[in-house]
């Protein structure tokens, strides 16, 4: 009975099942087809991976802000790079190449030009004599050169900048140049903002009476108000005024970008890391501009007009010299008369009188050493009467022989020496007519011919006392008129080219030996001739002693004399007559 | 990193700076504190991990010959309290500057240290007067210039609140 009841249940929920499940099928059939495919989606990790793929992008780009997700994937990625990076090194190097290179380079020019800027600073006061200033300061001060050189040379350089919450005094961002001397940056950024509230409570109130500036040994501190946050830059020197707008500039570019960031701070300065090229923006610096070198074509022309200016200025201080001098040369020089001496800036005018016998003017200013076509001279002929003139004039006019001297004492022409009779007339004649010649005067001219000039020489004879072979005072006196009448000889004798000989004869009276005779005569000669010899019987004669012959007159007191023998010969005969 | 700004305060002569002098980063001298009423230091805690750097702020105290100034106290996240617990009075001072910062910032984060723990014995506050002000919220803790004690336990949690605060 159990059994069968329990056989009789058990059918009967087989038969509930098989009509909930047909009833199911015919009331889910689709939801439960749908359901299949979900499964199957589900259990099949090639189709969700497809499907997921599908989605992804989408997924990641609407939690592109999530930190989750970037947290997430960072060990990812960077496990993923450091893979990549191993197993193909050189697609990495190939990849950031093009980025890595230019910044190598730039970086490199950065520290080159640095490098080449401090050499020049450095070389370029080494050896200058403000750079020996600047090493003995180094060395008394115990200071390094270098920083003299910067003191001395660097008008400002902005040496950090500090970006810095306004409200909590709080550091955004700072820089600061490689030689900065930097202490704690956050703490000066509190102990400024600390200083500026002091400053503001003390004596301000107001916005534009905020802490702008503080000055500190060689440093400044300049600092920038802005709404939210402040910009502090310390600066070694002076900046120009100029560079306010500079920082006012990076303020207002800061606050532009970084509005949100700036409201919403709280703590946190990652966000302002962005700042850092605006804030290195405000490091400016400039140094004392070196000399201005002229360029080398400035310098050599410069030169070439200082010399030019000082040739021209010696040139026409020499032409003034030069002209004065010739000027002073034409008053003095005898003949010329000299009216007006104009200088017309470098073109000179002369004007004159001038004797025809005078200087040529002409020769005077080539002389002079100016220009002769800026000299334009007039000369006007006149007679001058200035004794050497006169006598020139004389000399032209008359044309005197040699053996004529002139000369003028007073208005008085002279006239002496020997001459032709016909030239003495003829100048007797003429002379009145010469321009400043008053009178003539010719008592002193001897006229006479070669002839007559031997008579009288040889007519003239020295006595001697009987015995005595030296020359008597008393006769001593003839031997000047002997020795002029000999010399006018020789002068006439020259001109006509002829030579004389004159020979010193003595005599002997009756008495006495042969020998002694003949010594007499030799030594009586010899005394003649010694007497004109000494004072000179010109350039034409040739004076010997005879003593061949002993020449003994009647008992006369001429016998103990002697005479001369004058001879006249051609200039080349003469000598060979008279070896 | 982290920054938060932190002001230090108290009545006068509490200890506020011999209690944290040794254990912060100090450039300025505490001349600044009679010049321009307050020198700032620097301290850098790690929390769960996290580096944070308060930047404390060591006001002038507060009596009748020097007030503080307010304008330090804007933009800080929070303040240290700084008590005598050899003289009463010095609590009354801080109850009085909480009121002030309060008033001032709003209810930010701070913390009360009761200095000179190292003498103890001759307090003349109470634990009663302590415990009041526990059960109104206020973070106390007992601390000595001398010794060191409970200075690193009150920045650290501090900065904890702040950083809790600021997430």
């Amino acid at each position: 009975m159990g059994e069968r009841s329990s056989k009789n249940v058990s059918d009967l929920t087989t038969d509930v099942s098989e009509d909930l499940s047909e009833l199911r099928n015919l009331l889910l059939a689709p939801e439960q087809t749908q359901l299949d495919r979900l499964q199957e989606r589900l259990d099949d990790p090639v189709l969700r991976t497809r499907e997921v793929s599908r989605l992804l992008p989408g997924a990641l780009t609407l939690q592109k802000d999530d930190p989750v997700l970037t947290a997430v994937l960072t060990p990812h990625v960077e496990q993923a790079f450091f893979t990549s990076l191993r197993r193909s090194p050189q697609a990495i190097v190939d990849a950031i190449a093009p980025i890595m290179g230019p910044a190598i380079r730039q970086a490199i020019r950065q520290a080159l030009q640095s490098l080449t800027q401090s050499l020049n600073q450095t070389v370029e006061h080494s050896f200058s004599l403000k750079g020996l200033r600047w090493r003995i300061e180094a060395w008394t001060t115990g200071r390094p050169f270098a920083e003299v050189v910067l003191f001395h040379t660097l008008r400002y350089r902005v040496e950090q900048a500090f970006l810095i919450h306004r409200d909590t005094g709080l550091l955004l961002q700072h820089v600061a140049t490689e030689t900065a001397i930097v202490r704690d940056q956050e703490m000066v950024s509190g102990m400024l903002t600390a200083i500026r509230n002091f400053v503001h409570d003390s004596f301000g109130g107001q916005r534009e009476r905020d802490l702008s500036s503080f000055q500190v040994g060689e440093f400044t501190v300049w600092i920038q108000q802005g709404t939210n946050a402040l910009l502090a830059v310390v600066i070694r020197g002076t900046a120009p005024e100029t560079f306010h707008d500079v920082l006012q500039d990076t303020l207002d570019h800061i606050h532009l970008t970084q509005a949100e960031a700036l409201v919403a701070f709280n703590g946190d300065a990652s966000s302002f890391a962005s700042t850092q090229p605006n804030l290195e923006a405000c490091l400016q610096s400039q140094y004392e501009a070196p000399a201005q070198k002229p360029s080398p074509v400035l310098v050599v022309i410069g030169f070439l007009l200082l010399l030019g200016l000082l040739l021209w200025g010696w040139g026409s201080y020499r032409d003034g010299q030069r002209w004065d001098s010739l000027v002073d040369r034409l008053k003095s020089e005898p003949g010329l008369v000299l009216i007006t001496a104009h200088d017309h800036g470098g073109q000179y005018e002369l004007t004159g009188l001038r004797d025809p016998l005078a200087t040529d003017p002409t020769s005077l200013i080539a002389a002079s050493g100016l220009q002769t076509d800026r000299i334009r001279s007039t000369w006007s002929p006149y007679y001058a009467l200035d004794p050497r003139l006169i006598l020139s004039r004389a000399r032209t006019i008359l044309q005197p022989p040699d053996t004529v001297n002139l000369a003028l004492e007073g208005e008085v022409l002279v006239v002496s020496g020997t001459a032709q009779k016909d030239w003495a007339q003829e100048a007797r004649r003429i002379a009145p007519f010469v321009p400043g010649v008053i009178r003539y005067e010719d008592t002193k001219l001897r006229t006479g011919s070669i002839a007559q000039l031997i008579a009288d020489i040889e007519r003239i004879t020295i006595l001697f006392a009987s015995n005595s072979t030296v020359i008597d005072p008393g006769e001593a006196k003839k031997i000047p008129a002997l020795i002029i009448a000999i010399r006018e000889l020789d002068d006439m004798a020259i001109q006509s080219h002829q030579q004389v000989t004159m020979e010193c004869r003595g005599s002997v009276d009756a008495g006495g030996s042969e020998l002694t005779n003949r010594m007499l005569i030799k030594a009586r000669a010899q005394a003649v001739c010694s007497a004109l010899g000494e004072s000179g019987v010109g350039s034409a004669t040739m004076l010997t002693t005879e003593t061949a012959s002993i020449r003994r007159p009647e008992n006369h007191a001429t016998t103990r004399s002697v005479s001369l023998s004058v001879g006249i010969h051609p200039a080349d005969s003469a000598k060979a007559g008279h070896p | 990193m982290m920054h938060k700004k932190i002001c230090m305060l108290g009545g006068f002569a509490v200890g506020k700076t011999s209690l944290v002098r040794r254990f912060v980063t100090n450039l300025f001298s505490e001349q600044y504190h009679t010049t321009i009423g307050v020198t700032v230091e620097k301290k850098v805690l790690s929390v769960a991990g996290e580096d944070v750097t308060l930047m404390l702020w060591d006001l002038y105290g507060d009596d009748e010959f020097q007030r503080i100034r307010e304008s330090y106290l804007r933009g800080s996240s929070g303040y240290i309290l700084v008590v005598d617990g050899t003289r009463k009075e010095t609590l009354a001072t801080a109850l009085g500057l909480q009121q002030t910062v309060e008033g001032l910032l709003g209810p930010i984060p701070f913390a009360l240290i009761v200095n000179k723990s190292d003498v103890r014995d001759v307090w003349e506050i109470d634990d009663a007067a302590l415990s009041e002000l526990r059960q109104q919220g206020w973070t106390i803790f007992f601390g000595s210039a001398k010794t060191g004690e409970g200075v690193e336990s009150l920045f650290s949690t501090l900065a904890d609140r702040l950083l809790k605060q600021a997430t």
